[in-house]
C-alpha cells in the first residue's frame, strides 16, 4: 500500500490524517470481530458491574471533626501491639483496601494484626485553618492516645503512607515513646530532588496566592495536577487500553475500582497544604532536622525504634531518592531499607508486589514484636524500666491480662487485653514525653 | 457557497453582532449609571446649587432615585447580557475599541487564509501557528485595548463595585489569554510526536509499510515517542513559567470573582465566603482553647 497522505502537497504525509485513516481501516478490515465486540461491551457496560471498594469490614472507633479512626479486628488476634496506620491527606485510604485479593488490610488481617487505619475524612471550608500541628499532635496523638488506652499498651507499630508517612516521620520523632516499631512506605522526606515532576512543580506554584484563592486546595485540582504529571499515559493511553478491553469484565471491574479510587479526593486544609510546601517543598527543612512543629524542633535522631522503609523504584510522585535518605538519619541502629519495582500505587495493589509487600511487613514487624527493645530501655522512664525488668524476670507484660492467641511466635506466651477502650490504664509515662496529654475526646467508641 | 453555508454564515454573523451589542449596552449603561449617580447626588440639598437641580427634577416629575436606580438595573442587565454573549439584533455602531481588538485578529486570519486558499490545503503546523498566534494577537490587543477601560479611575458614591466589577472582567480575560497560551504549549508536544512518526513513516525502511499493517504497533509507538515529549516539555522552563503565569491568573480571577461575588451577594440573605470564614476561624480559636483547658484540666486532676 502506498503511503500518499500528504499535508499541503509537499510529498510529505499528513501524519493525523494518516492515524485516522489506519483505524478506520483497521476497523472496517475486521467489522464482524468488531461487531462481536462491541456487542459483548454493550453487555459488559450494561449488566451488573462489581465495582463496590473497600469492603472488609470495620468499626469506627473514634471520631473527631471530619476524622474517624477505623477499627478492623482479625479472626484470630496474633500480634501483642495494634498496628495503627496514617493514610496521606491526598486520596482516601480506601487504596489499602482496593478489592479482595489486592488488600493489604485483608493481608494484615490474615496474619492476625489488628488495624487502626486513619480515615481523614473529606475537609470542608471550615477545615481550613487547620495547621500540620493540629493534624499530627492534635488528631494524630489523640487517637494514639485512645488506642493506647484501649489496649492497655505503652506503644503500637505504626505505619505511614505517602504524606501520612510524613506525618508518621514526624510523630516518631516527636513521640518515640508511643512507637514500638515505625514503617514508612512510599514516604517523602527530602524534598530536595529533581527526580520527580511533582517536586520541580511545587516549588514553583505560589501556596499563599493558591490557599487565598481556594481556601482549602481542591481534590480535584491537586489530582489535575497528578494527571499532568504523564498525560500521554494517563490521560490517554490509560483509556485507550480501556477500550480495547471493555468487552472483559475482569478488566473492566479492575479498572472502574481504580477510577473510583483515585478520583475520590478529599479537598486538603489550606493551612496545612500551605505549611508543608513551605516546610518541605521550599525548604526542606524535615531532612535537614531543622523543622519545627508545636514550638518543638523535630529532631530524626529520636527515632530510635526499628524502622522499615519501603519504596518504589518508579514511583513518579515520590521517587527513590525522595525516600532513601531517611534511614541514614533516624537515631534507630534497627533499620531497613526495601525498594520495590514497582510504581507509587502498585505498591500497594499490584498483584505482583501483593506477594512482596504486605508479608515483607507481617515478617518483620512479627519478629519485633515480642520483647522491649533495648533503644525502649534507655529511654524510658524509671517506672517503666521497673515494669520492664519485671517482664524479663517473669515473661509476661504487667499490662497483659489474657494469653495471647499465638502461632508463628516462637516466644513465651505473653498476655493481652483485647478489652473495651480504658479496660487497662496505660502507664503514666508524663515525665519522659513531651506533649504527653491524654485527651477524653471519644464521641464514639 | 450552499444555501446551508450561507445560512451558517448568516447565523455566525447575526450571534457575533449580538454579542457586540450586548457588550455596546454594558459599557452605555455603565456610562449612563454613573451619570444617574451623579445627578442623585448633585440633586441632594447639601450639594451647591442644589436647589435648581431638585426643581429641574421636580419639572421633568421624576424622582432622581429612580434615574440611578434604573441606570443601575440597566446597567446589571447589560452586564449580565455581555457576559452569556447574548442579546438583540444589533443597532448603532461597532465602538472603536472593538474595532482596534478585531483589526489584528483578521489581518492574522487574512495573513493565514490567503496562502492556504492558493494552495488549497492546510498544513497542520500552519494551523497550528494560526492558533498561537490568534491568542498572542488577542491576548496582545486586549492588554493594549480594552484592559486601560476596565482600569479607568472611577469616581463617586458607586466607584468600589465598579472598580470590582472591572476587576473581575479584566482578570478573567487576563486568565482566559493565559489559558490559551498554556494549552498551546501542552499541544506541542503532541503535534511534536506526530512529526516523528510522519519521519519515521517516510524513512524508507518499511517503517510505514509496517504500520499499516499493524495499527497497535503504530499506537505503540506513538505514544512512546508522546510521553518521552511530555517528559521533555514538562521540565523545560517556557512550561513551568507558563504554568506559573496561568496559576496566577486563575488565582487572581477567582479572588476577583470572590470580591465581586460579595458585593452581589450582600443584598441576599447569603453568607460570603468571607463572612464565614471569620466564623470558622472564631470557631477554631475557641475549639483550640476548649482543648488546652481540657488538657490543662486533666493535668490538674492527676496531680
Amino acid at each position: 500500500m502506498k503511503n500518499d497522505k500528504t499535508a499541503d502537497g509537499s510529498g510529505k504525509a499528513n501524519p493525523m490524517s494518516m492515524a485516522t485513516d489506519f483505524f478506520i481501516s483497521r476497523m472496517a478490515l475486521e467489522p464482524l470481530k468488531l461487531a462481536e465486540r462491541m456487542k459483548e461491551a454493550r453487555e459488559v457496560l450494561l449488566g451488573p458491574l462489581k465495582t463496590d471498594i473497600a469492603k472488609t469490614p470495620y468499626e469506627v472507633v473514634y471520631e473527631d471533626d471530619r476524622v474517624r479512626l477505623k477499627y478492623y479486628r482479625p479472626a484470630e488476634v496474633r500480634y501483642n501491639y495494634p498496628l495503627f496506620i496514617v493514610y496521606a491527606q491526598v486520596n482516601r485510604e480506601t487504596m489499602l483496601d482496593l478489592q479482595p485479593g489486592r488488600s493489604v488490610v485483608e493481608t494484615f488481617l490474615q496474619s492476625g494484626l489488628e488495624i487502626y487505619m486513619v480515615d481523614w475524612g473529606y475537609a470542608t471550608r471550615k477545615d481550613r485553618y487547620l495547621t500540620l500541628d493540629d493534624h499530627i499532635n492534635g488528631y494524630m496523638n489523640d487517637m494514639v492516645d485512645y488506642v493506647l488506652k484501649k489496649h492497655g499498651v505503652r506503644h503500637l507499630h505504626l505505619m505511614g503512607i505517602c504524606m501520612g508517612g510524613t506525618f508518621c516521620v514526624i510523630y516518631a520523632a516527636q513521640h518515640s515513646e508511643k512507637v514500638k516499631n515505625l514503617v514508612t512506605t512510599v514516604t517523602p522526606v527530602n524534598f530536595d530532588t529533581e527526580q520527580s515532576l511533582l517536586n520541580v512543580w511545587a516549588r514553583s506554584i505560589s501556596p499563599n496566592e493558591l490557599v487565598d484563592a481556594y481556601g482549602n486546595v481542591p481534590g480535584d485540582f491537586m489530582n489535575l495536577g497528578f494527571l499532568l504529571l504523564n498525560p500521554a499515559r494517563l490521560i490517554i493511553d490509560k483509556y485507550v487500553g480501556f477500550i480495547e478491553n471493555v468487552n472483559n469484565r475482569d478488566f473492566v471491574e479492575n479498572f472502574l475500582r481504580m477510577e473510583k479510587w483515585i478520583f475520590d479526593s478529599p479537598d486538603l486544609p489550606g493551612e496545612t497544604f500551605r505549611e508543608f510546601i513551605e516546610a518541605m517543598y521550599f525548604k526542606n527543612l524535615l531532612i535537614k532536622n531543622e523543622y519545627v512543629l508545636g514550638g518543638e524542633l523535630v529532631d530524626l535522631k529520636n527515632i530510635t525504634m526499628p524502622l522499615l522503609n519501603i519504596y518504589a523504584r518508579f514511583d513518579h510522585l515520590v521517587p527513590p531518592e525522595a525516600c532513601d535518605k531517611l534511614t541514614s538519619k533516624v537515631g534507630s541502629t534497627d533499620k531497613e531499607d526495601l525498594c520495590l519495582d514497582t510504581g507509587h500505587i502498585g505498591i500497594y495493589v499490584s498483584s505482583k508486589t501483593q506477594k512482596e509487600f504486605g508479608p515483607k511487613i507481617i515478617r518483620w514487624l512479627r519478629e519485633r514484636d515480642g520483647a522491649e527493645q533495648a533503644a525502649d530501655a534507655e529511654t524510658a522512664p524509671a517506672k517503666e524500666q521497673k515494669e520492664k525488668t519485671q517482664e524479663k524476670e517473669e515473661g509476661v507484660s504487667p499490662v497483659m491480662t489474657e494469653p495471647t492467641l499465638t502461632k508463628e511466635q516462637p516466644v513465651k506466651p505473653e498476655k493481652k487485653v483485647k478489652g473495651t477502650p480504658g479496660s487497662a490504664p496505660a502507664p503514666d509515662v508524663k515525665e519522659t514525653v513531651k506533649r504527653k496529654t491524654p485527651t477524653k475526646r471519644t464521641k464514639k467508641a | 457557497m450552499t444555501e446551508k453555508d450561507r445560512d451558517k454564515d448568516r447565523n455566525d454573523s447575526a450571534s457575533a453582532e449580538s454579542m457586540v451589542k450586548a457588550s455596546l449596552d454594558f459599557w452605555e449603561s455603565t456610562a449612563n449609571l454613573w451619570f444617574g449617580v451623579m445627578k442623585t447626588a448633585m440633586s441632594a440639598p447639601d450639594f451647591p446649587g442644589a436647589a435648581s437641580k431638585a426643581e429641574e427634577n421636580d419639572r421633568r416629575d421624576t424622582p432622581p432615585e429612580s434615574d440611578a436606580q434604573s441606570e443601575f438595573d440597566r446597567f446589571w442587565r447589560a452586564y449580565f447580557r455581555s457576559l452569556q454573549g447574548a442579546g438583540d439584533a444589533p443597532a448603532g455602531v461597532i465602538p472603536e475599541m472593538a474595532l482596534k481588538i478585531m483589526e489584528p485578529l483578521w489581518n492574522q486570519m487574512a495573513s493565514f487564509s490567503k496562502p492556504a486558499a492558493d494552495r488549497g490545503k492546510v498544513g497542520m503546523e500552519e494551523f497550528s501557528e494560526f492558533v498561537k498566534g490568534v491568542s498572542r494577537t488577542w491576548f496582545g490587543s486586549y492588554e493594549e485595548e480594552m484592559k486601560k477601560y476596565l482600569n479607568m479611575p472611577q469616581l463617586g458614591l458607586m466607584r468600589y463595585y465598579q472598580e470590582r466589577l472591572n476587576m473581575t472582567v479584566d482578570r478573567f480575560q487576563t486568565f482566559r489569554g493565559r489559558l490559551l497560551e498554556f494549552a498551546g504549549i501542552f499541544y506541542g508536544p503532541i503535534e511534536e510526536s506526530l512529526r516523528l512518526m510522519e519521519e519515521e513513516m517516510q524513512s524508507g525502511d518499511g517503517k510505514g509499510e509496517e504500520f499499516l499493517k499493524d495499527h497497535r504497533a503504530w499506537y505503540r509507538t506513538w505514544i512512546s515517542k508522546l510521553e518521552k515529549k511530555y517528559m521533555e516539555m514538562l521540565r523545560s522552563s517556557n512550561y513551568i513559567s507558563t504554568l506559573q503565569e496561568t496559576l496566577k491568573a486563575l488565582y487572581e480571577y477567582r479572588k476577583a470573582r470572590q470580591q465581586f461575588l460579595i458585593d452581589v451577594l450582600q443584598d441576599f440573605p447569603i453568607p460570603t465566603n468571607r463572612e464565614m470564614d471569620e466564623v470558622y476561624k472564631d470557631l477554631y480559636r475557641i475549639k483550640k482553647r476548649l482543648k488546652a483547658l481540657e488538657r490543662r484540666g486533666e493535668g490538674n486532676e492527676k496531680r
